[in-house]
């Protein structure tokens, strides 16, 4: 058999999919691809489709299959923002688009798949050329979006890989928690299936009990998942999740109190795997203890070490252009019995006091308390010679400070120790574990330079004016280009969000004016009309009636609020209050 | 007894209250007070753009304030975190008929 193609370890009549949305066998697959097939445009050179289906993982395959068979490329998009597939649909290469939502642009899958054309299915196996089958785009963590082309050499060629190290063939039914439009999901939850005989869940479950629910009615032998819905999963009753044989992890870091957490409840150790787009999976490790054993590379992979200590991978799963061996961002310390351990990042390694410190150490070394269940440190300018100054928030907010600090002590010097540790309830991090930096400098306050937030804006001359019963008030303000308050919502498309537009433009008019006026109790009939953006020249407006004689009743603690740019209308809303303490 | 309406929208007035500072505690979120949330408005994308990974923070606050469980469908899991007020009800409907079974520990 190929080891390139799809579908050569199911006969037809076997399952491939299961599901709320019913099951569906290889026979139905290659069916229905032939379907998707029919409907696509013809392929050119390069030609891609970008595929975009989050809701059925069997129509993902069912196009996929359909895609390639036609002679077209797939491309994913990095995630499902509308700009960040408006951007992938606009590439000159990409010749169609195909997907699964209410959008009315495009295929939609649903029709394409419930349409009886009459034509014949696809034949199995499907063996797609040398060339690229699939783009996958990553959103860069600093820039523009990257493309990693991919070959069927090297996504089914690792998937076979994966099923041989999990041990996955027929009969094995795996359920996948992340989506399959990541390399993660797509290789563990898509192909690995497809190309080891096993079945897959349509659906993605998300929360805990829908996880359990999938993996109960399916009889799932396999859940693909992520650390933040292991904690989820740590909290169910031991036995609900009884029918699997094997837990996988990836796209962050496991803390070890989640990884015993999960053990001691369900009885199944997580299997960690480590990788990145560009090199596929580098190694694996089963978190039986804590501390966790060494990583383990996969099968034909080798790891040599570069300069600084980095991890260099040499892989048949390597992206197509890469130098090899590839030399990885990893700082790792290699064992003499080919495992690796992992010490963190070589790009986030800073100097402190002329000491080298990585913090992804740093952020290892708060996740060993047990009491802690995620970490996340910055580091950030420092003055006086010490180079940087590294600032720490760890969760649970219950955690205990005093002891975290010590528990360091042991491991780190004094001087290059957190300036300031914080306990919050959560630490921010994307869908896909990615740590939110720039929502944990926003917990000290900093922007994600280091520079101390300074929101207030200047309003100047304020206009009071009063009549009709009503007191008016009139504040002009030109928003000024780089103000924070722009940063962090949506990257590149700097808008004032609705919360900061009562938060930094209406409540320090009002509080300017009204003294009286305490927290804001409650808002109501609040719009949002159109986007407020940097330069923006504006009015705020706010209204009140006029309470002449004693103290304000509930009532009059109220205020009308719009906000125009030259007359036409961006928000709009009322604001009552409590009292003010000193009032 | 029978409850007077004022009581009852008082009761209501305030899970939805404790609901609002739980968003705002259990997601550090440090630019919103809880009274800036609309009882209304939608939690997740548009109004407060929450994502995903609050939504499993928020069900991992839930269940140990309230001691509620989320749906095994997801479908409806998403309605319950639509608003305030979607979750309001949702923690009203399984504390309020089973008031046992919100004590039983995680």
């Amino acid at each position: 058999m190929s080891e390139q193609g799809l579908l050569d370890r199911h006969p037809l009549g076997e399952p491939v999919a299961f599901g709320g949305a019913g099951a569906k066998t290889a026979g139905d697959l290659l069916r229905d691809a032939a379907r998707v097939a029919r409907a696509l445009p013809e392929p050119s050179r390069g030609s891609h489709v970008l595929l975009v289906a989050n809701a059925d993982r069997y129509a993902m395959a069912a196009a996929w299959v359909g895609i390639l068979a036609r002679g077209h490329a797939v491309a994913l998009p990095p995630n499902l923002r509308r700009e960040s597939i408006f951007a992938v649909q606009s590439r000159p290469e990409t010749v169609a688009l195909l997907h699964d939502t209410d959008s009315g642009a495009g295929l939609r899958l649903a029709d394409l798949l419930e349409r009886a054309d009459g034509g014949p299915p696809l034949a199995a196996p499907f063996v797609p050329g040398p060339g690229v089958i699939a783009t996958v785009f990553t959103s860069g963590t600093t820039g523009p979006m990257l493309a990693a082309p991919k070959t069927a050499a090297q996504l089914y060629g690792e998937a076979r890989a994966l099923a041989r190290t999990f041990g996955i063939g027929p009969g094995d039914r795996v359920v996948g928690s992340v989506p399959p439009v990541h390399i993660y999901g797509l290789l563990f939850t898509l192909l690995l299936p497809l190309v080891s005989g096993a079945a897959f869940a349509r659906e993605t479950p998300h929360h805990a009990e829908s996880i359990a629910h999938c993996v109960a009615e399916g009889g799932a032998t396999l859940l693909v998942t992520v650390p933040v819905q292991l904690r989820a999963l740590a909290g169910l009753r031991a036995g609900s999740l009884a029918a699997l044989r094997s837990v996988v992890s990836s796209a962050g870091p496991l803390p070890d109190p989640v990884a015993r957490a999960f053990r001691e409840r369900h009885g199944l150790a997580v299997r960690e795997v480590f990788g990145s787009t560009e090199t596929g999976g580098i190694a694996h490790r089963e978190r039986c203890t804590e501390p966790p054993p060494a990583w383990r590379p996969f099968e034909g992979v080798c790891v040599t070490l570069a300069e600084g200590d980095r991890l260099a991978v040499d892989s048949p799963h390597l992206e197509a252009g890469l130098p090899r061996p590839f030399v990885t961002g990893d700082v790792v310390e290699l064992l003499p019995d080919g495992g690796f351990r992992h010490l963190g990042r070589a790009d986030g390694i800073v100097k402190i006091g002329g000491r080298r410190i990585s913090i992804e150490a740093m952020e290892e070394g708060l996740r060993r308390r047990p009491d802690v269940a995620d970490a996340a440190v910055i580091a950030v300018p420092a003055e006086a010679g010490r180079g940087h100054q590294l600032l720490a928030a760890v969760s649970p907010a219950d955690c205990d400070l005093a002891a975290v600090r010590l528990a360091l002590l042991e491991r780190f010097e004094p001087s290059t120790l957190p300036r300031r540790l914080v306990a919050v309830p959560a630490i921010p991090r994307e869908e896909n574990g990615k740590l939110q930096r720039a929502r944990v400098f926003r917990l000290f306050g900093l922007d994600e330079k280091g520079r101390p937030i300074a929101r207030a804006l200047d309003f100047g001359e304020v206009e009071v004016a009063r009549g009709d019963g009503a007191i008016r008030v009139r504040a002009e303000i030109r928003l000024p280009a780089g103000w924070d308050a722009f940063e962090g919502h949506f990257e590149g498309h700097p808008v004032l969000a609705g919360a900061l537009q009562i938060k930094e433009l209406v409540l320090p008019v009002a509080r300017r004016v009204f003294p009286d006026l305490g927290d804001v109790r409650a808002l109501g009939r609040v719009k949002f009309t159109s986007r407020i953006v940097p330069e923006d020249a504006l009015t705020i407006s706010l209204e009140r009636s006029d309470v002449s004689d004693g103290e304000a009743r509930a009532s009059e603690r109220r205020l009308r609020f719009d906000i125009h740019r030259h007359g036409e209308l961006c928000s709009s809303g009322q604001l009552e209050f409590d009292r003010a303490e000193s009032a | 007894m029978q409850k007077s309406l004022e009581e009852m929208s008082l009761e209501e007035k305030s899970l939805e209250e404790e609901l609002k500072h739980l968003i705002v505690d259990a997601l550090a979120l440090e630019d919103v007070e809880p009274a800036e949330i609309e009882t209304d408005a939608p939690l997740f994308v548009e109004g407060l753009g929450l994502d995903s990974i609050d939504a499993l923070e928020l069900a991992l606050a839930l269940q140990e304030k309230f001691g509620v469980v989320t749906s095994p469908d997801d479908e409806r899991n998403r309605e319950f975190f639509y608003s305030v007020k979607t979750l309001a009800e949702f923690v009203r409907a399984q504390t309020g008929s089973a008031t046992g079974a919100a004590t039983e520990s995680a």
